[in-house]
């Protein structure tokens, strides 16, 4: 017999797919460096959020246009490079607002049906 | 790990190790990925974060930025023996420095020492580096001052983040040097010498030393055995050539080993109000011929040798005052030097 799956959805998969987003979304509201954006994902509960791949996902979105980049020096250390949202970022991230929205309605719609919601409450309709 | 010193240095080894694992980029790819991961890692290190594995990194980083992780084949054809052996020793290294991190503080204070020793090795013209030994001597109150300044400096040099390639080249070099002015000095007897290279061990030691002093247990011996009877018959800790009479102000219990007791470089008080103990004349080998006195060696190896000595050669010292004359030395139980069964006297006060 095969094994169960995994009962636990697979956030890090989850996350796979709207980390773009997630990172456009963050740097919207200020501009950050690349652990500080790691460090706002996992303030807002994106706490396995892997920081290479926040690191890598901040290069690919610089390389195609979406972001800005500027070097910042420090007096403590190495510099850091800081990366803000461009307008072509801000049309895009508009887009995926919407596209993110619509998933979440089809989930929504699956989860909420009152099949569902019978058993998950214990009554029969 | 609480040191940003310690974090910045982690966080650019591991940075080259993550660069090192996209070797098989372009160079240009590679300098775009990881431009500036340094202070990022740090950063998560400072948060408390421990380092991930290389490759997990690498792949975390490859996947986010959309590009394919390497073939097999492409890792395999590009890591050198070599670079591997290479890349292990950075991985260890990087664990260790991980691992000592908490001892930060002591490495701190044994190089401000370091520094100390080796300043006061300058600035107070020390014969020679001696191991555990203060090198300011008799300005040893001064020591203690320069100390505590240079124990600040190095906190302060500790706790900064910048100049991490120079410091680190600094520290192994202060590592190095430490090791080898604590133990790479010889140790036997506490006897340190100002060059041992040119010391004059061709010389054979005459019987008589300035103070008209004979020495008959170390007659004809050379002089570098000389120094060990000596020393073990409680003659001085401190065994110089006369050419660094100058600069004995400081050592207690010295004896000079001289090899031209006509120049008045040694005997025109150049030295000052220095304790010095004894001197040995070197210039006059142990077979010459005199009117003055006569002593048998008691070595056992070599034949007894009836040694006399010039007149010309027995100088007064006004200075060196304290060894004790032929007639008070004692016998005591024999000693064996360089593998001879010496009988040693002690001198008695």
């Amino acid at each position: 017999m095969a094994d169960l799956p995994n009962r636990h959805i697979d956030r890090s998969q989850l996350l796979k797919g709207v980390l773009d987003l997630a990172v456009l979304e963050v740097l919207a509201v200020a501009d950050g460096y690349g652990y500080d954006v790691v460090r706002r994902l996992r303030n807002h509960g994106l706490t396995d959020v892997a920081e290479a791949s926040v690191y890598g996902t901040l290069r690919r979105l610089f390389a195609t246009g979406l972001l800005t980049s500027y070097v910042v020096p420090s007096d403590e250390g190495p510099h850091r490079k800081y990366y803000g949202v461009t307008p072509l970022g801000h049309e895009w991230l508009i887009d995926l607002r919407n596209q993110w929205s619509e998933f979440r309605i089809v989930i929504d719609s699956l989860a909420n049906r009152p099949s569902v919601q019978s058993l998950t409450e214990g009554r029969e309709l | 790990m609480t040191d940003p010193q310690d974090q910045l240095r982690l966080a650019a080894i591991f940075a080259e190790n993550v660069r090192r694992a996209l070797r098989h980029l372009p160079t240009e790819t590679v300098a775009d990925l990881t431009d500036g991961i340094e202070a990022d890692i740090a950063s998560s290190l400072s948060d408390g974060a421990s380092l991930p594995s290389i490759d997990e990194y690498t792949a975390d980083l490859l996947r986010g930025a959309g590009i394919d992780p390497p073939k097999i084949s492409e890792l395999d054809e590009k890591p050198h023996y070599f670079t591997r052996i290479f890349s292990c020793i950075k991985n260890l290294t990087l664990r260790v420095f991980e691992f000592l991190s908490p001892l930060a503080p002591a490495w701190w204070l044994f190089r401000a020492w370091v520094v100390t020793q080796v300043l006061g090795w300058m600035i107070c013209d020390t014969d020679s580096i001696r191991p555990f030994v203060n090198q300011w001597g008799e300005n040893a109150l001064v020591g203690i001052i320069v100390f505590v300044c240079v124990v600040v400096l190095s906190v302060k040099l500790g706790r900064q983040k910048r100049f991490v390639a120079a410091t680190t080249t600094v520290n192994i070099a202060l590592l190095i040097f430490g090791l080898v002015i604590g133990f790479s000095q010889p140790m036997a007897h506490n006897i340190y010498y100002q060059d041992p290279n040119s010391w004059p061990s061709n010389l054979t030691v005459a019987p008589f030393d300035c103070q008209a002093i004979q020495l008959p247990y170390v007659v004809g011996m050379s002089s570098t055995d000389a120094v060990e009877v000596l020393y073990a018959a409680g003659f001085g800790s401190y065994f110089v050539d006369q050419e660094l009479m100058q600069r004995l102000d400081f050592v207690p219990k010295t004896v000079i080993l001289q090899q031209d007791p006509t120049s008045s470089y040694l005997c025109d008080g150049s030295a000052g109000p220095a304790p010095v103990q004894l001197v040995v004349d070197l210039s006059t080998t142990a077979s010459t011929t005199s009117s003055i006195a006569t002593s048998t060696t008691t070595r056992p190896v070599v034949s007894s040798t009836t040694t006399t000595l010039s007149t010309t050669t027995v100088q007064t010292l006004p200075l060196a005052t304290t060894a004790a004359p032929q007639s008070k030395t004692v016998p005591k139980p024999p000693t064996t030097v360089t593998g001879i069964s010496t009988s040693i006297p002690t001198t008695v006060p």
